[in-house]
């Protein structure tokens, strides 16, 4: 029972690491709420379930907080990266696509006539 | 050796915090990646180059925090941190919508002048005049 508490929170742990790194790493704001929602939201997932091995009696508690980041973050990330969309963030495009403007720009265009 | 080895880190890092609870080696070292993640998110949140960055970091920064409280509740062995998780859980969702909607219609709250003008984000080619006159 310990020790499947250990490897489940372990895991969450590791993938909360990785979820900040690539919040370091990335290029763009719209790669960063990627990594920094999917991999923070299921190292979150982990230490629940690991906090849920380690003491039974609080299962039900950790079951609503689970429950709930795991509905409410990616929703909450979701309205960020539209927010930014519509409010003229750009994203960020390779250095060999930003010199040629057409394949870079056209497809842009087509997602700004799509999401209005 | 590694009873000896587990038994100095946990009498080195003090984390048992009084409870009956002795932590291993493979939860001090979840604590460890845990917290390095909240440093690393925390250094997005000071440094990051544009306001959206540091939004992106604060919100990833809430659920880390949940998850800091409900291992807290662990530590020392109360229930009642969970519910602060909880209730850190909802305002923390409700603040990260709302200012996704006074991001998302500026001219309600005339946020977006701001976001813009103070930390130099990029603004598409495509709509010219936008704030072209601001930049010195």
């Amino acid at each position: 029972m310990r020790l499947a508490a250990d490897i489940f929170l372990l895991a969450g742990a590791v993938f909360i690491f990785l979820g900040a790194l690539g919040l370091i790493r990335m290029p763009d704001v719209y790669n960063r709420i990627q990594a920094g929602t999917k991999a923070v939201t299921l190292g979150a997932i982990g230490v629940f379930l690991g906090l849920a091995f380690l003491f039974p009696q609080w299962w039900h508690k950790l079951l609503v907080i689970m429950g709930f980041i795991l509905l409410t973050n990616p929703v909450s990330s979701s309205a960020i990266a539209r927010a930014f969309y519509v409010s003229n963030v750009r994203p960020w495009v390779h250095e060999e696509e930003s010199n040629s403007e057409e394949s870079s720009s056209r497809p842009f265009k087509e997602k700004q006539e799509l999401s209005q | 050796m590694n009873h000896n080895a587990e038994d100095g880190l946990v009498q080195l890092f003090n984390l048992n915090m009084g409870s009956g609870l002795q932590l291993n080696f493979l939860e001090i070292t979840a604590l460890l990646l845990i917290a390095l993640a909240t440093l690393m998110a925390l250094y997005r949140l000071l440094f990051g180059p544009t306001t959206p960055d540091r939004i992106v970091s604060a919100d990833a920064l809430s659920v880390i925090a949940t998850v800091i409280l409900c291992i807290i509740a662990a530590l020392f062995q109360s229930v009642l941190y969970l519910d602060v998780a909880l209730i850190y859980g909802v305002l923390s969702f409700v603040g990260i919508i709302a200012l996704a909607r006074a991001i998302e219609h500026p001219s309600d709250s005339n946020f977006e002048g701001h976001l813009e003008d103070k930390n130099n984000v990029n603004v598409r080619k495509s709509d010219p005049g936008r704030n072209s006159g601001d930049q010195p």
